[in-house]
């Protein structure tokens, strides 16, 4: 009799901590298939090919300018205006969201590549972006490198080897364990969007059309002021070595073509004063002499906001000009290249 | 990272280690947005916990004690996020009458989370005047239940009586309580990353457009319907499935709004714990329905003026809650003449007359709102693509909807494998989701800005 409690309480403990353990199994189970299966997913995807259109559209312009940059870019110039305005061929080649590392694929695979490579070259860029050891400003897309890239000169290796930072170095990690977050290429569709747009009858391209022609930089509403906190990374000298300028300044020396570095200026303060940092000044100072002694022009726009040329109510947001301003930006540029080409023929 | 490490050490150390932990967490998890605002939920802390304790010691005197509270935390609350609007509003008076015409440059940071912690933190020292609950002792119990890092930033706003005593025991491991955290935090994760941030882009363009004509600004307020939901929900699945795996149970804050039938069952369905607080400690303090029609009406107005106020400082939010206590007034008197609407149609009106009051949550300019409300330009084929897609995206809500309503969850519920197979089966589909089908660009949570 005094034996059964004991059984009872054996049997009362035994339950709880086989079912607990029981229970750890299978949540040790549930996680390993929540983590491993999506890694088998997406592991055949094909890289793209190199996209010979863009060599092929850029040697039938027969461009005199080429223009490479970021929607900062395709804020201020307007290709076909300023070959009105100059009598000469521009061609712009802007991306939105790219930064050097993709404006060396463009130099080097699309500009270098075609037989007459164009005598002048312009790079726009903001703050520091110049020496930036990046590709994109924006999302990621690396369908664009893939069709930038020549699959015979590695460029993909190049811009991967450049300095990665942690957060980086992390997501190749994730990205090479699951290969479908692999960021898509801006150019794609997303899965669901295609679907609404078969069920309307639009094909993917009709579609984004519609889309680009909608909600174009030309229809975007006016915002509130923002003053942009200009972005530092770091002085000249520690960043120069890493970065993708002394091949960009070495791919237009190859091919002959005059190379100008144009930095564009942020929003000013709401005085009207350059929005300038110390730091900022004494970079672009270091980057002038340096773009100097390789004989390479530079045109800080930063001037014409001192000189009240450009002014706030010019601009969009921190960086981009509101689209009505694009032509008359242009005829200012056009303005300044006829001037620079006279003053260049008076000192010959 | 920091939930991880935290989980890691928790289940080893007792009782009042787990809550210091918890504590040391939270505040590191403030201080990382922003160190500053860490002092700020600390002089809350201390406001509320002296305040709770001395209603309790001195209750000749409480009542002192209950006013010194709210005047220190609404006062907190009103200079962080209303000053700016005020002087912005008597501004454009003065300019309007010709009296003088100045230039507003009060620029004040809002600390994230503030309109949470304020009330959650108000609700319980309200809680004890009331004798709903007592004051705590334990400083840790009372700092960590104003600032328990998964609902800080944006809820839901607990109540002392439900978080406070889960403090107050030992939390031990429980295998299952984290599988179903893990998948309610996938879920979350879902919702925000690929409902909302995808829809989200649509309602950022549309609304970015200067004239995008009535058809696209009505499919972006019901894009915008369908990512405020996910966003927000997404954020709570989030919070409640990490407090989950710290044995915390928080408390739901959405019931599948979508099914509502009224807008008065919208409101008992959507911000859940918002609507209960603004219900217990406004609506029925001022009278709620007990003194007759017309003070009802009152009652409900100053409550949902406040609940749009309390989202921000903006004419827009004020309209939004006027019309919202508009639409249940128009309820309430037409079930006086006995109109009864069949529950399927009255769930579909709501949901439309729900999601075009969203039109002045999103958007700030009245005249905008003025001059493409009924502009029948733009391209109308693009409309409905945009349309169908949110539709699409929409799916699994109102899949997760119906699933509740015709308690098909119960079969999978029956025992402990059945449950923990659905949990892989859920968690697996919404980890492959994300991965495959997020946006580009993913935005901050909008809750984050209140």
């Amino acid at each position: 009799m005094q034996q059964q409690p004991d059984v009872t309480e054996q049997t009362t403990q035994a339950n709880p901590s086989t079912k607990r353990r029981s229970s750890v199994m299978m949540l040790v189970g549930f996680i390993l298939v929540v983590l491993i299966v999506p890694a088998t997913f997406g592991r055949m995807q094909i890289a793209e090919q190199f996209d010979q259109s863009a060599v092929d559209d850029l040697q039938e312009s027969a461009a005199d300018f080429v223009f490479i940059g970021n929607s900062l870019l395709n804020t201020r110039i307007d290709p076909d205006y300023l070959s009105e305005l100059t009598d000469k061929t521009a061609v712009s080649l802007a991306i939105e969201g790219t930064a050097p590392g993709v404006w060396l694929l463009q130099l080097q695979n699309i500009v270098a590549a075609i037989n007459n490579p164009p005598p002048e070259i312009f790079i726009f860029f903001h703050d520091d972006l110049i020496t930036r050891q990046i590709n994109f400003t924006g999302p990621k897309d690396p369908a664009l490198i893939d069709r930038l890239s020549r699959s015979d000169t590695s460029q993909y290796a190049l811009l991967s080897s450049k300095k990665q930072s942690v957060a980086d170095r992390i997501e190749n990690a994730f990205v090479s364990i699951y290969p479908m977050a692999k960021p898509k290429s801006n150019e794609q569709l997303q899965p669901i969007s295609s679907i609404a747009a078969e069920l309307i009858g639009y094909s993917d391209k009709e579609f984004a059309y519609a889309v680009d022609s909608t909600f174009t930089f030309a229809n975007i509403r006016d915002q509130a002021a923002i003053i942009q906190s200009p972005k530092f990374h770091g002085d000249f000298d520690e960043t120069i070595d890493e970065s993708f300028l002394p091949e960009l300044i070495q791919s237009a020396n190859e091919i002959k073509a005059n190379l100008t570095i144009v930095r564009v200026a942020a929003r000013p303060t709401n005085d009207g004063l350059p929005n300038e940092p110390d730091s900022l000044a004494r970079y672009t100072n270091d980057l002038s002499a340096y773009l100097h002694a390789n004989d390479v022009h530079y045109i800080d726009m930063i001037g014409h906001i001192e000189s009240g040329d450009i002014d706030a109510t010019m601009y969009y947001d921190g960086y981009h000009l509101k689209n009505r301003f694009r032509q008359s930006y242009t005829e200012f540029f056009a303005k300044w290249m006829l001037t620079s080409a006279e003053a260049k023929g008076t000192a010959q | 990272m920091l939930l991880i490490a935290v989980f890691t050490g928790y289940w080893f150390v007792t009782r009042r280690l787990q809550n210091l932990l918890l504590l040391v967490a939270s505040y590191l998890f403030y201080s990382f947005i922003d160190p500053k605002m860490a002092i700020l939920l600390g002089a809350y802390t201390a406001v509320n916990y002296i305040a709770a304790r001395r209603i309790e010691s001195d209750r000749n005197n409480s009542r002192k004690y209950l006013w010194i509270a709210i005047t220190a935390s609404l006062g907190a609350l009103a200079f962080f996020k209303y000053a700016g609007f005020f002087v912005e509003s008597i501004s454009d008076v003065l300019d309007t009458i010709g009296i003088a015409n100045f230039e507003s440059t009060l620029k004040i940071i809002l600390p994230v989370g503030i309109s949470f912690y304020t009330f959650q933190s108000l609700g319980y020292v309200i809680d004890v005047y009331t004798n709903r609950t007592f004051a705590r002792r334990s400083l840790i119990d009372t700092a960590l239940f104003i600032s328990f890092f998964p609902q800080l930033v944006a809820g839901p706003i607990e109540r002392a009586s439900v978080l406070l005593p889960q403090f107050e025991r030992r939390r031990s491991f429980d295998a299952n309580l984290t599988a179903s955290g893990i998948s309610l935090i996938a879920w979350g994760f879902f919702k925000k990353l690929v409902i909302a941030d995808n829809v989200g882009m649509i309602v950022d363009n549309v609304f970015s457009t200067n004239q995008p004509g009535a058809p696209m600004l009505w499919v972006g307020v019901f894009a915008f319907g369908v990512q405020i939901l996910a966003d927000f929900s997404g954020y709570t699945d989030i919070a409640r499935g990490s407090a989950r795996l710290l044995g915390i149970e928080l408390s739901l804050n959405f019931r599948h709004p979508w099914l509502a039938a009224s807008p008065a069952d919208f409101w008992r369905r959507w911000h859940i714990t918002l609507s209960t607080w603004l219900r217990d400690y406004v609506y029925i303090p001022l009278g709620g329905n007990r003194k007759g029609r017309y003070n009802l009406a009152i009652n409900l107005i100053v409550t949902f003026v406040l609940g749009g106020l309390w989202h921000g400082a903006a004419w827009n939010f004020v309209l939004w809650g006027l019309l919202n206590a508009a639409l249940i007034l128009t309820c309430r008197a037409a079930s006086l003449f006995r109109v009864k609407v069949h529950t399927l149609p009255a769930t579909l009106i709501t949901f439309i007359v729900i999601s075009a009051n969203w039109l002045l949550f999103r958007e700030g300019d009245l005249s905008y709102i003025g001059d493409n409300i009924a502009d029948s330009s733009g391209d109308f084929k693009l409309a409905l693509v945009f349309g169908i897609t949110v539709l699409i995206y929409s799916l699994p809500i109102w899949i997760h909807a119906v699933i509740d309503l015709t308690r098909v969850a119960d079969i999978w519920e029956r025992n402990d494998v059945s449950r923990m197979v659905t949990l892989t089966a859920l968690t697996l589909t919404s980890f492959i989701a994300i991965l495959a089908l997020r946006a580009d660009t993913s935005t901050e949570f909008i809750y984050f800005r209140f």
